[in-house]
C-alpha cells in the first residue's frame, strides 16, 4: 500500500498498465485525460481480466475520510503528552484506494519545489487550512524520499495509522482533548482500555472540514403546531443582526 | 438515591413484611390454579395471552419488591408475550447496576451537526414506537440559549449558518421532580444514577411527563408501532423492553448496553464525535477530564434539580 515515487521495477508494469487502460503517452507530457482515476493497484488495471475481489461495503461517510477497520489489532498510541492515558488507536482499512496518488507517482517523478498545486493535482480537494495555496503543500505531510507514508516537521517517518501525532503538531488544543478524551469518538467500551479512532476516520486530511450534510426525519410534528403558510424565521423577521459565515461555510 | 437498593431486594430474607409476603403467595397461588382451571380456553380471549400470563401479569409486583424468583418468571413472561405478539425471541434481562458507577454524559455542541443520527438510532436500539423519539434535537440561533426560540422541527441540509444544535434527552437528574410526582412510584433512580420506569407499574397518569422542565418523557398514546423485524432482541426489564399501551418512557443511557460496558446507542451513532459518555465516579474517565478541564453547563441549572447531563463547546 506504500507509496512509491520511484519504483523502477514497477516501470514494466506501467508499460501493461498505460496500454490496457488507453492512456498514450504523448510527446511533451502525459495527457491523464483519459486515466482512470478509480483504478485501485496497478495488478488490478494491467490484468483486466482477473477477477475482482468482492469490495469491502463501505458506509457513507462525509468526505473521503479513512475508514476504521474494526475488525484489526487496535494499536497502542504514542504518547503525545508525558501525562497522557494509555490509548489504543483503531487503524484504517488499508485500502489501496485511498491512496490516488500512488496511481501516478510510481512512474512520475516528483517536483519537491513548494508551488501552488496545478492541473492534474486540482483533481484533489487540498482545501487544508493554506493548503493548496502554496504555502502547505503534499511534502509538508508526505514523506519525499521513502515509502511516500508521513512524515513530521521534524523529519520522522509515520504511518498512515499514527496521523494524529502530524495533526497534533499544529491542532495542538485538538490533539491535548483528543489524547484526554474530550475530542474524537471512544469505541467499544466506556471502561477499560480505552479504543479510540484517529483524526482521519473521521476528518478527510485534504479537506478536514465537514461538509452540510441532509438531517434524518425529526419528531412528528404535535397537532395544532403545524407553522403556517406565511410563516417567517426569526432572523428574517429583523429579530437579529446578520451573523458572520460560519468557519465551514468558508471552507468550501 | 433511592432507599430501596436492589441488595435489599435480592434477599428475600429481609422482607420485613410477612403479611404481604403471605398476600402476594397467596396470589399466585391463585394465578396458578387459574392456569390449570383454564388451560383449555382458547388463546386469543385473554389478548393473545394465556390464562395463566393474563393472572400473573395482573398481580405481577413491583419490580423492586419481586424477588429473585418473581423477577425470573417475569422476564420469562416478558419474554413470551413479545413472542406471541411480534413472533420475535427477544433476551429480556434485569442487569443490576455495576457497584461504584454513577452515568454521566456530556455534549459539545460545538461538535453537533444536526444530523439526527443519534436520534434515529435510539429509536432502532430501544424499540420506540416509530412516531417516538427520545432525543430531541433543538437548533438554536447562535449566542442564543433561549430554548423558547428554538426549533426542533427543523428539516433539510444542516448545519445552517448562524444556528447551532443541542440535542436534548432525559438528563437524569439527581434531584428528578418527575420521581417525586409519580403517585405510585413506578419510577425511581437506579444505583447507577438512571432514572427509570417500571412500564407495568406505571398507571398511565403523565404526572412526570408534566414536572419534568426537560419534556423528555413519552407517553404511548396508543399500542406501539414497531416493526417485528426491526426489533432489538437485547433487551432489559427497565429498558427497551417492548412497552404496552398507555405508559410513560424515556431515555434511560441503554441499560441493556451501559451495565455490560457498551457504549448508548446515540454515542456510538454520532458521526461527529460530539457525545462523551462515562463513569462520574472515575477520575480517569473522558467525562471527568471534560467537566474539570472545560467550561461546562447544564440547562434549567437554576430549577435546582442537578442533571447529570452537560453541555460544553470547543473554545
Amino acid at each position: 500500500m506504500k507509496l512509491k515515487f520511484a519504483a523502477i521495477s514497477i516501470h514494466l508494469a506501467l508499460g501493461v498498465c498505460l496500454v490496457s487502460s488507453g492512456v498514450q503517452a504523448q510527446e511533451g507530457g502525459l495527457d491523464l485525460s483519459g486515466w482512470d482515476w478509480s483504478a485501485t493497484s496497478d495488478e488490478a488495471a494491467a490484468e483486466p481480466a482477473a477477477p475482482a475481489e468482492p469490495a469491502k461495503p463501505k458506509k457513507p461517510r462525509p468526505g473521503e475520510t479513512a475508514i476504521p477497520d474494526f475488525e484489526a489489532e487496535p494499536q497502542a498510541a504514542i504518547a503525545l503528552f508525558p501525562d497522557m492515558p494509555n490509548l489504543k488507536v483503531i487503524p484504517s482499512q488499508k485500502d489501496e484506494e485511498m491512496l490516488p496518488c500512488g496511481n501516478c507517482h510510481q512512474w512520475a517523478e516528483s517536483d519537491p519545489t513548494p508551488r501552488l498545486l496545478k492541473e492534474p493535482h486540482n483533481n484533489f480537494a487540498l482545501q487544508h487550512g493554506l493548503h493548496g495555496k502554496g504555502q502547505f503543500w503534499c511534502f509538508t505531510c508526505h514523506d519525499l524520499e521513502g515509502d511516500g507514508g508521513l512524515r513530521t516537521l521534524e523529519g520522522e517517518t509515520l504511518g498512515f495509522d499514527q496521523a494524529y501525532v502530524l495533526c497534533s503538531q499544529c491542532h495542538v488544543q485538538e490533539g491535548r482533548d483528543w489524547a484526554f478524551g474530550a475530542h474524537g469518538k471512544r469505541i467499544g467500551s466506556w471502561r477499560g482500555e480505552r479504543q479510540v479512532l484517529n483524526c482521519t476516520a473521521c476528518h478527510y486530511q485534504h479537506r478536514p472540514g465537514w461538509l452540510p450534510r441532509k438531517a434524518l426525519a425529526g419528531p412528528a410534528m404535535r397537532m395544532g403546531l403545524e407553522r403556517p403558510e406565511h410563516w417567517v424565521p426569526l432572523e428574517q423577521r429583523g429579530g437579529r443582526d446578520p451573523l458572520p459565515t460560519p468557519i465551514w461555510e468558508r471552507a468550501r | 438515591m433511592s432507599d430501596k437498593s436492589n441488595d435489599q431486594r435480592r434477599d428475600p430474607g429481609a422482607d420485613p413484611q410477612p403479611t404481604d409476603l403471605a398476600r402476594r403467595r397467596f396470589l399466585q397461588r391463585l394465578g396458578v390454579t387459574a392456569l390449570a382451571a383454564g388451560a383449555t380456553a382458547s388463546a386469543p380471549a385473554w389478548g393473545g395471552s394465556t390464562l395463566g400470563d393474563a393472572f400473573a401479569d395482573f398481580f405481577q409486583d413491583h419490580y423492586q419488591r419481586m424477588d429473585a424468583d418473581e423477577v425470573k418468571e417475569t422476564l420469562a413472561r416478558i419474554e413470551r408475550k413479545a413472542k406471541r405478539r411480534y413472533g420475535v425471541d427477544i433476551d429480556c434481562k434485569d442487569t443490576p447496576a455495576i457497584p461504584g458507577v454513577v452515568f454521566g454524559y456530556a455534549i459539545n455542541i460545538s461538535k453537533c451537526r444536526g444530523y439526527r443520527d443519534c436520534v434515529h438510532a435510539c429509536v432502532e436500539e430501544n424499540n420506540l414506537s416509530r412516531d417516538t423519539q427520545y432525543i430531541r434535537v433543538v437548533e438554536m440561533h447562535h449566542g442564543s440559549l433561549n430554548l423558547h426560540e428554538g426549533d426542533h422541527y427543523y428539516q433539510g441540509t444542516v448545519p445552517e449558518p448562524g444556528k447551532y444544535y443541542l440535542p436534548m434527552q432525559c438528563m437524569q437528574c439527581d434531584n428528578p421532580p418527575c420521581v417525586k410526582a409519580c403517585p405510585v412510584e413506578a419510577t425511581w433512580m437506579e444505583q447507577d444514577g438512571v432514572v427509570v420506569v417500571d412500564y407495568d407499574w406505571c398507571i398511565g397518569c403523565r404526572y412526570c411527563m408534566a414536572a419534568c422542565p426537560y419534556q423528555a418523557r413519552h407517553f404511548n398514546w396508543g399500542d406501539p408501532d414497531l416493526p417485528p423485524g426491526e426489533i432489538n432482541p437485547d433487551t432489559h426489564f427497565l429498558g427497551n423492553r417492548p412497552r404496552p399501551k398507555g405508559v410513560v418512557e424515556k431515555c434511560h443511557f441503554c441499560l441493556q448496553r451501559t451495565r455490560e460496558g457498551r457504549m448508548p446507542a446515540c454515542q456510538e451513532a454520532c458521526p461527529t464525535g460530539a457525545r462523551i459518555f462515562g463513569n462520574l465516579l472515575d477520575p480517569n474517565s473522558e467525562i471527568r477530564y471534560v467537566l474539570e478541564n472545560r467550561a461546562v453547563f447544564r440547562l434549567k441549572e437554576e430549577l435546582g434539580t442537578e442533571p447529570k447531563f452537560w453541555y460544553f463547546r470547543d473554545v
